[in-house]
């Protein structure tokens, strides 16, 4: 777009031409812009004072525009499954699959109120339920003062770092059948292994936290007075908790986990086994229930886990 | 309280050799006095800040901190001194009321008496708006006035600020000179004040100990002229400016020379 230019608006105060500075201000631009377009013919006015390069209007290369909100289609993935499940209730009520391979949504459902109603759904979940606390208190407490310790000790780190690395990729299921072998067919090798389970990742989760503390923030506590007792607890564990956090839920994931595939191997009691069990007898229907449980168990831990992030690290962005 | 560095070396060692950080730095201050250490960066001058803080130990040589005698006993337990970040260094899981509780809290003060002596200074430095905000929520010169406030929360006999304003923008880096003027005159308290702006060293200090490039020694110990309270119209007086010429002309040739060194850091 050629522009005529050199009017009154567009001369500099000390009378250069606008064109010459480096920088043009926008609205300058645009009112020269705005008087072109609007046929206003002032030129005559430039021309008088001699003759001036003619300008071009140079546009940026358009980018990507990363900020731009756009829809949300959140809402697509209510319809989604909202439209699978009333798909699947279709597909089992027309019997295009036999109910022992698929039971109706519905049929779940009803399931699941008459194992509630009967007690033994109350008597699962609380089975599974310590299990998986029980275990995630104790692998929890041992990964955190473990973890503490390698973290903060040069002698603990060189003592157990190689031992953890060399622990920590066995599959802990595998280890199941030797911890029953030790422990017994009962509750202690159950939330042995779940505890196990869970030590891993908040232990080394723990180190990782307590190895990247501030050293600016130590030197602030300590110039402020504190002891080597008071930075630990003041400085480097709150500091640490953000990571930790995170080790626990990895953690938490993990005990959902064994906890299933322990009461599968060796239990009377527990979702595994009732899972296990329908499995066996070929009740379909319960159990589907019983993952529909589990499922809502994962969902509820993780929720859980998030609320007590808030509350425990307010600071923390999330 | 005066601070006295006698005969103070430092030499770090790393796996890639030794630095020699400060070569035999010797100074005095007086009682109550506000000095500025200038020098090239990397000179050491943080590094005899810590020192004085006594959170690193001098090769050779020592601090010393003298009372006058006759006067009141420093109280059982009260810090010497108390430190200011560049990097503001504040606890992010604090907020700034606990940020500035820090150092009573550690020290075992008694809860009301932590309370009073924290909404003391929170005042002092005007944030009590913003008590209960997070670090993350301030802008920068705010969490610098914490960083004051928290360090002033200890009532230390001397106050070590290490480039305390480096980090803001020009203009709060001004207004913040002058709160600073305002807090020392109302406490005066023995201050030793790191910065590598020639400016701000002669508008704030009452000496200045400018040191050579590394390793730092001490170049020169200039005594600035002006007399307080000091306000905005001095940085604008002819004479301000000459004097900050002097102190330039005894700094440059450090500087370039450490620049060119490629010391900076
Ligand atoms: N902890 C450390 N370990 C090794 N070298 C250091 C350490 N701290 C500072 N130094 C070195 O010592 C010299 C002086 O550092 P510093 O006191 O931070 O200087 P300044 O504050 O004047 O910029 C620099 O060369 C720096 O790299
Ligand atoms: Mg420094």
């Amino acid at each position: 777009m050629n522009l005529p230019v050199g009017q009154a608006g567009e001369t500099g105060r000390n009378g250069t031409p606008a064109a010459n500075r480096p920088f043009r201000l926008e609205s300058t631009a645009r009112a020269a812009a705005h008087e072109a377009g609007l046929g206003a013919g002032p030129a005559r006015r430039g021309e008088a004072a001699g003759p001036l390069p003619r300008e071009v209007e140079v546009l940026p290369e358009p980018l990507p525009a990363l900020d731009e909100p756009g829809p949300g289609y959140g809402w697509l993935g209510a319809v989604v499954i909202v439209g699978l499940l009333a798909f699947w209730e279709l597909v089992a009520r027309l019997g295009w699959v036999a109910p022992l391979y698929l039971p109706a949504p519905t049929a779940i459902a009803q399931e699941l109120v008459r194992m509630a109603a009967s007690g033994t759904l109350g008597a699962s979940l609380t089975a599974s339920l310590s299990r998986i606390l029980w275990g995630l208190l104790l692998g929890a407490a041992a990964g955190l003062a473990v973890g503490m310790a390698v973290g903060l000790s040069r002698v603990a780190e060189g003592a157990l770092d190689p031992l953890i690395s060399l622990l920590y990729p066995i599959p802990k299921i595998a280890v199941l059948p030797l911890f029953v072998l030790w422990l017994g067919i009962g509750e202690a090798s159950k939330v042995a292994i779940i505890a196990t389970g869970v030590f891993f990742p908040v232990a080394i989760n723990t180190i990782a936290g307590v190895r990247q503390t501030s050293p600016l923030l130590i030197r602030a506590a300590l110039s402020l007075g504190a002891n080597r007792r008071q930075v630990v607890t003041k400085v480097v564990l709150p500091s640490a908790l953000p990571v930790i956090f995170s080790g626990l839920r990895l953690g938490t994931g993990m005990a959902l986990l064994l906890v299933v595939s322990a009461e599968m191997v060796a239990a009377t009691t527990g979702l595994g086994f009732l899972i296990l069990n329908a499995g066996d007898l070929m009740l379909t229907t319960r159990l589907m229930a019983g993952i529909v449980v589990l499922s809502a168990l994962g969902i509820l831990s993780t929720w859980l886990l998030r609320q007590l992030e808030r509350w425990l690290l307010p600071w923390h962005e999330p | 309280m005066r601070v006295v560095i006698e005969g103070v070396s430092k030499r770090y060692r790393g796996r890639r050799g030794e630095v020699e950080a400060l070569r035999s730095v010797s100074f005095e201050t007086r009682d109550g006095e506000f000095v500025a250490i200038l020098g090239p960066s990397g000179c050491g001058k943080s590094t005899l800040l810590s020192i004085v803080a006594g959170l690193v130990k001098p090769d050779e040589g020592r601090v010393r901190f003298l009372q006058a005698a006759g006067g009141p006993p420093p109280a059982n337990g009260r810090p010497l001194t108390a430190v200011v970040f560049q990097e503001f260094a504040l606890f992010p899981w604090r907020t700034v009321r606990q940020n500035i509780a820090f150092g009573p809290e550690v020290r075992g003060l008694p809860r009301d008496q932590v309370a009073a002596r924290v909404e003391r200074y929170l005042e002092m430095v005007g944030l009590t708006p913003f008590a209960d905000k997070y670090p993350k929520e301030l802008s920068g010169g705010m969490k610098q006035r914490v960083g004051i406030a928290r360090a002033l929360a200890n009532d230390p006999e001397v106050l070590l600020m290490d480039e305390p304003l480096s980090a803001l923008d020009a203009q709060t880096r001004s207004l913040m000179q002058l709160d600073l003027l305002r807090l020392w005159e109302e406490s005066q308290k023995t201050v030793l004040y790191v910065t590598h702006n020639l400016q701000e060293a002669a508008f704030l200090a009452d000496r200045i100990l400018l040191l050579s490039r590394r390793p730092g020694r001490v170049r020169a110990v200039v005594e600035v002229p002006f007399p307080r309270p000091r306000t905005e119209a001095l940085q604008a007086s002819p004479a301000f400016a000459a004097f900050c010429q002097e102190l330039w002309e005894l700094l440059r040739d450090e500087a370039r020379a450490a620049m060119e060194a490629g010391e900076d850091g």
